[in-house]
């Protein structure tokens, strides 16, 4: 009885320590992001005045916002096929199960997670540098988004075929071309389709604020109504990418989840046959015209590309040769950049426990509470974090504290909605054991649910603050804090030195925190 | 249940904590965007803000923003007590949030005004306005009055529909500008005057290969701005420390070294008036705000 009683005290102990723990953390974070209270009350005023004029969207402007809208969508496909079109020789080459040269898929592969740690935006504005302003920078930088995106899951899906799958063409005396054809090649154009959605709905959001460095798109027009404080317009070019960005997510859903069902009955081996020789010809042709469709609407002459070209070669060259005197400065801005996205990861993780237990419509007190939150944490997660942070511009002034607002609410989106779907795939049995000892839904969460799906929790928390360091180096670009900020005065005054130790300052942070989370997720898991 | 709200309790306990001993430490913030001239970028203010703080008895810092939006919002959050802001900035912070205007920097010659330019290159057969319809033109970035506001309002008198009858990308500088014009990338730019010596470092043959096509109207200097509801007193302070350190050699030099400014002149808001006739002509329609 004693010991029962002291091992619940003990539990006890130990689980609000840990919540303290969490809480001194959480202190020091919102202290080094001025967070304060009375500032963000201040600043509801100004907020609020601009959620009115938000409300207001000035609809006569949307034909203005549409032409540019078609634009973006535009950039984002023809990057998206590029990339893939692009990722699929060379993810060939970095599986580890099919490379044809061990090093060479190490080497490749260490490059490219290099390469992927750079975000979009940054990408941009650097080809911005090179190419000149306009579309052509944007669906270059988006290309090699689409590109190292599709890549590393090709080189996934095709690293999950089973070795005795590959080794039972090879046992019949195939050559590697014919393994390549017979076997891998077939299981890669099947889920091409569905990785070029996923891609496609990356880019989008991405190609909605590369206007903000000039590379075309809505974000251009976005730029010029911010610069004159027309909120009303801004209003409606957010209204319109929203509802955008969620048709493309509803279609893309729909696609991927109907293309795997779909299977072309034969009737006799004849067809198949007819079939085969079909996909024969027209497999090609329709890779060349999609080629022809990208090359025509890149939309640029031979001799400005060379120009371009070497202006790049240029300006890697003078990256190469780091800046060591800007250390301080770049460390600086990669602390704050830090303390953002810890800071928007607890605070997303505190409030998508909260949100997640009124959205999962297994533990929603009813079942419309469910259906508003779900609606409501939709809306949450569709803005990229970048958006938002113009709001909070606006309350309170910029800074940290915005970006680390902005990425909290879109944290607490995207968490509460993996993390719903989560409890409402957990069995039933374990709420239901609570509940018939005369728990509430509520008690069931806490002590049923909740200690029972945590280490997933915890795992797709860190999945979460993989991405937040990621967009927290962003955020500067508007002025919201963090590294971002020493990164675009650079690039936009052509310091290259700089920018390139800011480059690999922050590459070799979102590397470590990868590696960090990767860890973790072993442990907890 | 109960846990939970002990944590909420904490929390709402706390973080007002947090909030209130930020507050204590009294400083004025100057908003400024970096500049470069040649080849450094200013991103330290500090010997200037040193200066300043002596002069007011109060601890200056700077606050850097990546664009004057920036300071333009930071004005209206209160994070910006005074900012140096071009003038269409200015109108823009007056409007949204009231702040006021209470100096104006002098250039070069001592004018508290200046003016831009059209720039083409010599072989691209521009000679007039009229040749401009068609082409594709640079202006510096949305929020500027020497980059955009004015060159626009000028195209417009001259009868060209900017939205209709040219293509225009924002260049994002005037040094870019005018390199989008060397590139061949476009085949008008519009820098204040004179970019092309200002940046000749960067870009040596710039004056051998292009040409002035034609000015603008003049446009009042970079101002510096203050917050709307600062009292009178702290306005009399700031622009008394900013003219008299003007008049220091030592904070001359850094106001030229960083700014480009070479003095202050006492400003009003008329004198910002002509910024409102021109945005308005250029349909940037600024009464929305309110």
């Amino acid at each position: 009885m004693n010991s029962l009683k002291k091992y619940m005290n003990n539990k006890r102990i130990y689980r609000y320590s840990y919540l303290l723990g969490i809480f001194i953390i959480l202190i020091y974070l919102g202290y080094k992001v001025d967070f304060s209270f009375i500032r963000l009350y201040k600043g509801l005023p100004s907020m609020m005045d601009l959620i009115e004029r938000v409300l207001k969207p000035n609809l006569l402007y949307s034909k203005e916002v549409i032409e540019k809208l078609i634009e973006t969508i535009q950039m984002a496909i023809i990057a998206s096929l590029m990339g893939l079109v692009l990722s699929l020789p060379f993810s060939l080459f970095t599986a580890n199960n099919i490379t044809p040269n061990k090093l060479l898929g190490s080497i490749l592969n260490g490059l490219f997670s290099f390469l992927r740690t750079i975000p979009s935006l940054i990408w941009a504005a650097l080809l911005v540098s090179i190419f000149s302003i306009g579309k052509f920078s944007g669906i270059i930088a988006l290309g090699i988004i689409g590109f190292l995106m599709s890549l590393k899951l090709f080189r996934e899906y095709i690293e999950s075929i089973k070795e005795n799958q590959l080794n039972s063409i090879r046992a019949i005396g195939a050559s590697s071309i014919q393994v390549l054809r017979y076997c891998v090649l077939p299981y890669v154009f099947e889920l091409s389709v569905s990785v070029f959605f996923i891609v496609l709905e990356t880019n989008i959001r991405a190609a909605a604020i590369l206007g903000l460095v000039g590379a075309g798109g809505i974000g251009q027009i976005m730029w010029k109504d911010l610069n004159h404080l027309r909120y009303d317009n801004v209003a409606t070019i957010i209204l319109i990418l929203f509802l955008t960005i969620l048709a493309i997510d509803l279609l893309s859903l729909f696609i991927r989840k109907h293309l795997n069902k779909k299977n072309i009955k034969f009737t006799d081996i004849k067809e198949h046959k007819r079939f085969q020789i079909c996909k024969i010809i027209y497999m090609p042709m329709i890779f060349v015209v999609l080629l022809y469709i990208i090359f025509k609407s890149l939309d640029i002459d031979y001799t400005r590309l060379v120009l371009g070209i070497g202006q790049g070669m240029d300006i890697i060259r003078r990256m190469v040769k780091v800046d060591i005197s800007y250390f301080p400065k770049m460390i600086e801005g990669i602390r704050e950049s830090f303390f953002i996205a810890i800071f928007a990861t607890i605070v997303g993780g505190a409030f998508s426990l909260i949100f997640s237990y009124l959205t999962a419509y297994n533990t929603s007190p009813k079942r419309t509470i469910s259906l508003i939150f779900k609606g409501y944490i939709n809306i949450l997660r569709t803005f990229p974090p970048l958006i938002t942070a113009i709001i909070f511009f606006r309350g309170v002034g910029p800074g940290p504290l915005a970006g680390a607002i902005a990425l909290s609410i879109y944290t607490t989106g995207v968490l509460t909605k993996m993390y719903s779907e989560v409890l409402e795939n957990t069995q039933r049995n374990i709420q239901d054991s609570i509940i018939v000892t005369g728990a509430t839904r509520f008690q069931s969460y806490i002590h049923g649910l909740l200690p029972h799906t945590f280490p997933s929790f915890i795992g797709l928390l860190l999945y979460r603050l993989e991405s937040n360091i990621r967009n927290s180096t962003i955020l500067g670009v508007i002025g919201a804090g963090g590294v971002g900020t020493a990164l675009t005065i650079n690039i936009t005054w052509r310091n290259w030195e700089k920018v390139g130790l800011l480059l690999i300052g922050v590459s070799i942070m979102i590397i470590i925190i990868d590696k960090l989370s990767q860890y973790l997720r072993k442990v907890f898991l | 249940m109960k846990k939970m709200m002990v944590f909420l309790l904490i929390v709402t306990l706390v973080i007002p904590i947090i909030g209130c001993t930020q507050k204590k430490e009294e400083v004025i913030r100057m908003g400024f965007v970096p500049m470069k001239d040649g080849d450094k970028l200013i991103e330290s203010v500090e010997p200037l803000t040193e200066i300043l703080s002596k002069e007011l008895g109060v601890k200056v810092e700077g606050f850097t923003a990546t664009n004057y939006v920036g300071v333009v919002e930071g004005l209206g959050s209160g994070q910006v007590d005074f900012g140096f802001i071009p003038p269409f900035a200015y109108v823009l912070a007056n409007q949204e949030s009231n702040a006021g205007v209470i100096l104006t920097a002098l250039n070069k010659s001592g004018e508290a005004k200046y003016r831009s330019q059209f720039l083409v290159r010599n072989d691209s057969g521009i000679e007039s306005f009229s040749d401009v319809k068609g082409k594709k033109i640079a202006f510096v970035d949305p929020s500027s009055t020497s980059g955009y506001l004015f060159p626009g309002a000028h195209l417009i008198k001259e009868g060209i529909d900017i939205e209709k009858d040219i293509e225009y990308v924002y260049a994002g500088g005037h040094d870019k500008a005018l390199q989008l014009l060397l590139n061949g990338d476009i085949d008008v730019a519009t820098t204040f005057v004179d970019a092309r010596d200002r940046y000749k470092e960067d870009f040596p043959d710039a004056m051998e290969k292009t040409k002035i096509l034609g000015y603008t109207d003049y446009i009042p200097n970079i101002s510096v701005t203050i917050r709307g509801d600062m009292d009178q007193e702290l306005q009399e302070k700031i622009k008394n420390a900013l003219l008299n350190l003007a008049k220091s050699e030592e904070g001359l030099e850094l106001l030229k070294e960083l700014f480009n400014m070479y003095g202050f002149e006492e400003a009003t808001d008329t004198d910002y008036e002509i910024i409102r006739n021109t945005a308005e002509f250029m349909n940037v329609d600024l009464k929305e705000g309110n």
